[in-house]
């Protein structure tokens, strides 16, 4: 049977907030755009986006000192000229949003009001209560509506065509009803977002499964800095679902079992409001020392009960409704329970400034783009600061977004082919008909609890060694798996197991990865290795795997600019 | 949250394959459910436990998203938000699980929502102003202006208004609590320039804000607390504000009451239906039951009509206190 | 009883006119029962949720003045209409909740000489019987037990939803998913409570004239429901729903496709035939389906 191929300029795949950002600047360009995703645009993980997006907008602030807290924050591993680049379009883009409908909170004067984040020299992120994310997602969307971007939901995009360093389309299928396609198009554009799912304990949505990543990675093209996982300070007891850092940044004080505010010893100047792998750490040794607190000593307590009703009803409505959910408890009468959990991916796929993806240190993969938490440009370097992930979305969504549309006059349609489908075709059929005894779930579940036990805030050689070889059989056992469900309507089973598979490829990357880094940087902290080495690894890891799934390790130089290294203290 | 206890539920699953089952059913599984878990917990539980096939729509897991919109014992409820102790409570120890729409359903807990998102960009859901790709400044916008919104931003397309609402169940044109949110949540923008073009949407009669039975089904089961039918109401209210109000039967119906209260205090319900209808169509679509409800004693004659006392402060506040005209 | 209860009445429209039995009931009810009931001569009708969507600050300012009146005689001021309960409750929550509302409204009524204070509380009918007469004490007074009656709970939507405001107005939260005090008054009538899905649904009274099609068939479904639960007459607190259901069975049985006619009584009727009042005091023969069966 043959498959349709639909032709395009361009193709994205997902649709949050890079992604709609890039679809509408190439629709309003007059380019022939689809943006495909798994969920429906408007679930897409960039609405859960929570405290702000950070611009240096009012008079006490200054691009340079956003540029100087971003480098910092990444611990120095970010390219700065790419963070020049976010940090001068930031007080633009945040207006251009507002422009289109974002519904943000406002002084009195009726300005964009902002608030403190974490790592900041200044009140510097832009705000929607406590639901920035969800007003800029939905306004991306509605305005990529509006101008006509052709939205392709419920389609899961599986693999991307790609020949000669020249990437040509994409190969999906219909998840409603298995139908396959092939979207053939001079540009495709991946904005899949992020890999935190790998790990039990994350704030991440469950469509998190970082999919494009491996689809990449399995051509034998580079991951870049994937060893960079962010650990969220505030994740809700048990379930990690995020706390944002707008608790802290509106005054919240971390207190452990014996009532002390043990910020205090960590980061005596900025306490809670040190940059967040500072805290997490903090969080977590506390726990470990046997000051944790909750019915699993699993927790510290976030203080907010100060802060009193009327403001955080106004300014954090929905991080006090989490907490009633999830816990039980109010924090307008109690200290709530939280942990570090897993939360953003620094690393992904290596993008040029532009947004064109790597193909090595040296060259670049023709007609084939990068941007949001999937990609890795680097602007966050060794750890994101608040605020900058959802400025990272939507400014280089729609900067990648300009930039196809001036590449593509002279990118060419090289034609697809009905083989193109084949290895999607393969391994729908592979999972459909294998009959061994591994359960998804099962393999998934210890995927992640391995991940966060071997892998997460703390790390070893010890450690890190024990889970490439945990991952290792785990892609072994994943060839002996069988599935419940073998129809075609909406066959979520297939879907998670697609998705397992690509978690267990990226996970390799990010232990491999993590061992070879013989020093302690942003959120990458060994214990065994407790300092930063710029010496010997003041540089991008660049991973790639082979057709037998080794992965090989080099290094490329990061972007210098303006800012020397120097100690990083809060 | 000192103590985690845990309980024995029965749930009887709605199960439905649309490419392989004639029929739905209902699967029963029996759960040790505990007092930290939400429904979401408990669907997961089921396919990842019993039955890998078992599907449903999730992501955000968080309230969020959107995504898992189901229904137990009738209840709208987000799963991912929905604890199962408030449920046991609420229903006992057996729970049924369906999807939103059964007559939509798909695939288990999936239905088709293509006649959700379509109402949805039937309202014109986006700011319409020319956008300046390029601004040097925002627009400035109060406090105050900002929260005329009334928090219609807030919604996330959940679907749980609209699979609840007994008009859209019985008349598809009707256009739906969610969307009439989103009308309301841009009309009430001060940024946005089209509130009139939205306006002949939600007026016109069958799929407009006329056909809305006003049972606060989407009130009572909104996740986020939007409360569509206040925004109903609100976009009742531009229609007589703007000027747009079409003379009709729903118009007319609307007005009548402040005519009556004026005249009587109290509504004269055979006049409303008169002035609302007219005269000869009353008689035609009301007039059987009309004469059943003479005969039983229950139509006040003209003469008879009751009046308030005071009538006379009555005329004084219509007359100090309405804000619009028709 | 250690305190007679004592509440200003707020008939509404509807009782005045289409349902007179309605108003019969309450009085024989309140009389039986030893309740005393001070009917608020000067109110005037709540809006009806109809007048709210035209001028709804006009619709404030009345709402607040009937409440005035209860305020003025020192009461709690009861309702026996649903939507004259939610409209008056919404006013009060609206008014009570919002200063600069309560100010502008207050602008206006000084001018009449009143003034809204927020003193009064306001409940329905069915509440006032339930939490402050008690179903213990109501139990005691049956004379002539329903228990040869299957009988079907019809709530109406404006005592159940808005929950958040229904529940400030009355002690024990009913939950309009699973909404029992109905259920409770007919058990303790010596009644058997029927359990059928349309009991907590909307009888689409307030749509009848402009999206007819829909409302009957809200009607209908409910009737069917009823019937298919074997109910052998319906209740309702609310004199719209039992307009809706009592003379509107053609329609709604057309909607439907069968015939859907059935008794249907009001709350009040109900008591009143377990504390042993005659059919003409609770004014039955003002039906439309015959009550056929006392």
């Amino acid at each position: 049977m043959s498959i349709p191929i639909y032709t395009y300029d361009a193709v994205i795949v997902g649709s949050g907030l890079a992604g709609s950002a890039a679809a509408r600047e190439l629709k309003l360009a007059g380019k022939n755009v689809a943006v495909i995703t798994k969920l429906h645009p408007l679930r897409s993980h960039s609405g859960a986006a929570q405290g702000g997006i950070n611009a240096a907008l009012s008079d006490v602030d200054s691009i340079e000192l956003h540029e100087f807290d971003t480098v910092k924050g990444a611990d120095y591993l970010a390219d700065q000229d790419a963070v020049e680049l976010m940090c001068q379009k930031a007080p633009e883009t945040i207006r251009w949003a507002e422009r289109m409908g974002a519904a943000f909170s406002r002084t009195d004067d009726g300005k964009i009001a902002q608030r403190p984040f974490g790592g900041q020299s200044s009140p510097r992120a832009c705000f929607a209560k406590d639901r920035t994310g969800l007003t800029l997602l939905q306004t991306i969307y509605e305005q990529a509506l509006r101008v006509g971007v052709d939205f392709i939901d419920e389609w899961y995009a599986a693999d991307i065509i790609y020949e000669d360093g020249k990437v040509s389309g994409i190969v999906a299928f219909n998840i409603r009803n298995q139908e396959k396609a092939i979207f053939n198009a001079k540009a495709v554009m991946f904005a899949t977002g992020g890999y935190a799912r790998a790990f039990k304990i994350s704030s991440n949505a469950h469509a998190n499964t970082g999919d494009g990543l491996s689809i990449v990675a399995r051509h034998g093209l580079p991951l870049e800095d994937m060893e960079f996982v962010q650990f969220h300070p505030s994740g809700l007891s048990g379930s990690g679902i995020l706390i944002s850092e707008a608790a802290r940044g509106e005054g919240g004080k971390l207190l452990n079992s014996e009532g002390e505010r043990f910020m205090e010893r960590y980061a005596p100047n900025k306490l809670e409001l040190a940059s967040r792998d500072v805290v997490a750490r903090a969080i977590i040794n506390e726990i470990r020392e046997g000051r944790g607190v909750g019915p699993r000593k699993d927790a510290v307590y976030i203080d907010l009960t100060h802060l009193g009703k009327e403001k955080i009803m106004e300014r954090l409505p929905e991080l006090r409704d989490l907490a009633i959910t999830f816990l039980g408890l109010d924090m307008i009468k109690e200290p709530i329970l939280i942990s570090a959990t897993a939360h953003y991916s620094m690393g992904g796929i290596p993008v040029d400034i532009d947004g064109h993806v790597r193909k090595n240190n040296d060259e670049l993969v023709e007609g084939f783009y990068a941007a949001g938490e999937c990609a890795c440009v680097s602007v966050h370097g060794a750890n994101r600061l608040g605020a900058n992930s959802v400025l990272e979305a939507l400014l280089f969504g729609r900067h990648v977004g300009q930039s196809m549309v001036a590449d593509i006059e002279k990118l060419y349609l090289r034609e697809a082919e009905q083989s193109d489908a084949d290895t999607m075709i393969e391994e729908m059929e592979r999972i459909l008909t294998s009959n061994g005894k591994e359960t998804v779930p099962g393999l998934r579940n210890e995927l992640q609890q391995s991940m966060t036990d071997n892998a997460g805030v703390f790390r070893t050689e010890e450690t890190l060694s024990k889970q490439v070889e945990i991952v290792k059989e785990l892609r072994k056992r994943f060839a002996n798996i069988r599935i419940d469900d073998k129809s075609k309507i909406f066959n979520t089973d297939l879907q998670e197991a697609i998705e397992l598979g690509h978690m267990l490829d990226y996970s390799l990357f990010i232990v491999e990865s993590a061992l070879a880094r013989k020093e302690s940087r942003g959120a990458h902290y060994r214990e065994d290795f407790t300092t930063r080495d710029d010496e010997g690894f003041m540089k991008h890891t660049m991973a790639y795997m082979d057709a037998e799934g080794n992965i090989s390790l080099d290094y490329m130089a990061v972007t210098p600019g303006k800012f020397e290294p120097q100690e990083r203290t809060y | 949250m000192t103590t985690i206890t845990t309980q024995t539920i029965t749930f009887n699953v709605f199960r439905f394959n649309s490419e392989t089952d004639y029929l739905p059913y209902y699967k029963t599984i029996e759960m040790e459910v505990t007092s930290e878990e939400v429904v979401l917990d408990i669907l997961n539980r089921i396919k990842w436990d019993v039955d890998g096939s078992f599907s449903y729509r999730r992501s955000c897991r968080h309230g969020i998203c959107g995504a898992c919109a189901i229904k137990v014992n009738g209840k709208g409820v987000l799963a991912c938000k929905e604890r199962m102790n408030d449920l046991i409570e609420l229903f006992g120890t057996e729970l049924t699980l369906e999807p939103l729409s059964i007559k939509r359903a798909v695939k288990d807990m999936i239905i088709d929502k293509e006649d959700f998102w379509k109402k949805h960009e039937q309202v014109k859901p986006y700011l319409i102003d020319e956008i300046d790709e390029h601004p040097e400044s925002e627009n400035l916008v109060t406090p105050k202006e900002e929260a005329q919104l009334l928090e219609a931003d807030y919604c996330i397309q959940c679907g749980l208004c609209h699979y609840s609402c007994p008009s859209l169940e019985n008349n598809d044109s009707y256009i739906g609590p969610a969307a009439f949110a989103a009308a309301y949540r841009f009309n009430a923008d001060v940024r946005d320039k089209a509130t009139l073009d939205r306006l002949d949407i939600v007026n016109a009669p069958d799929q407009g804000v006329w056909d809305c039975v006003k049972c606060y089904e989407c009130q009572e089961v909104c996740p986020k607390e939007v409360n569509p039918i206040e925004k109903i109401t609100k976009l009742h209210n531009q229609v007589f504000e703007h000027g747009v109000a079409i003379n009709n039967v729903a118009t007319r119906h609307a007005v009548g009451f402040a005519h009556s209260i004026k005249k009587h205090g109290l509504l004269d319900e055979a006049e409303l239906v008169r002035y609302s209808e007219g005269t000869l169509p009353m008689l035609m679509k009301h007039g059987k039951v009309g004469f059943k409800m003479f005969k039983v004693g229950k139509v006040v004659m003209p003469w008879n009509m009751p009046k308030s006392d005071k009538l006379d402060e009555v005329k004084a506040l219509i007359k100090s206190s309405s804000t619009v005209k028709f | 009883m250690e305190k007679k209860l004592k509440y200003a009445l707020f008939t509404g429209c509807t009782a005045k006119e289409s349902t007179p039995e309605q108003l019969m009931s309450t009085y024989a009810v309140a009389e039986k029962l030893g309740i005393e009931l001070v009917e608020l001569s000067e109110a005037t009708c709540c809006g009806a949720s109809h007048l709210q969507d035209y001028d709804d600050f006009l619709s404030l300012v009345l709402n607040a003045r009937n409440i005035c009146y209860a305020e003025s005689r020192g009461m709690t001021m009861v309702t026996i209409c649903n939507t004259c309960q939610l409209n008056t409750a919404m006013t009060k929550h609206r008014l009570d909740n919002d200063p600069e509302l309560k100010a502008r409204v207050n602008e206006k009524l000084a001018e009449v000489g009143l003034e809204y204070k927020g003193t009064s509380e306001i409940t329905h009918f069915l509440y006032a019987i339930i939490d402050d007469f008690g179903l213990e004490t109501l139990g005691e007074k049956v004379v002539t037990p329903l228990s040869q009656f299957n009988i079907a709970p019809f709530y109406g939507c404006h005592n159940i939803r808005p929950s958040e405001l229904q529940n400030e107005t009355h002690g024990k939260a009913e939950n309009p998913y699973n909404p029992n005090s109905l259920d409770d008054l007919i058990v303790t009538l010596g009644g058997v409570n029927v359990d059928y899905e349309e009991k907590n649904k909307c009888c689409g009274f307030h749509a009848e004239l402009q999206a007819p099609k829909t409302a009957a068939l809200l009607t209908g479904k409910a009737l069917m429901g009823a019937m298919d639960a074997n109910a052998d007459w319906m209740v309702t607190p609310c004199p719209l729903c039992h307009l809706k259901l009592d003379t509107q069975y053609e329609h709604a049985g057309h909607a439907v496709g069968r015939d859907v006619k059935m008794p249907v009584l009001h709350m009040q009727q109900m008591v009143g035939l377990a504390l042993g009042c005659t059919p003409a005091e609770l004014g039955l023969k003002h039906h439309v389906s015959k009550v056929n069966f006392v």
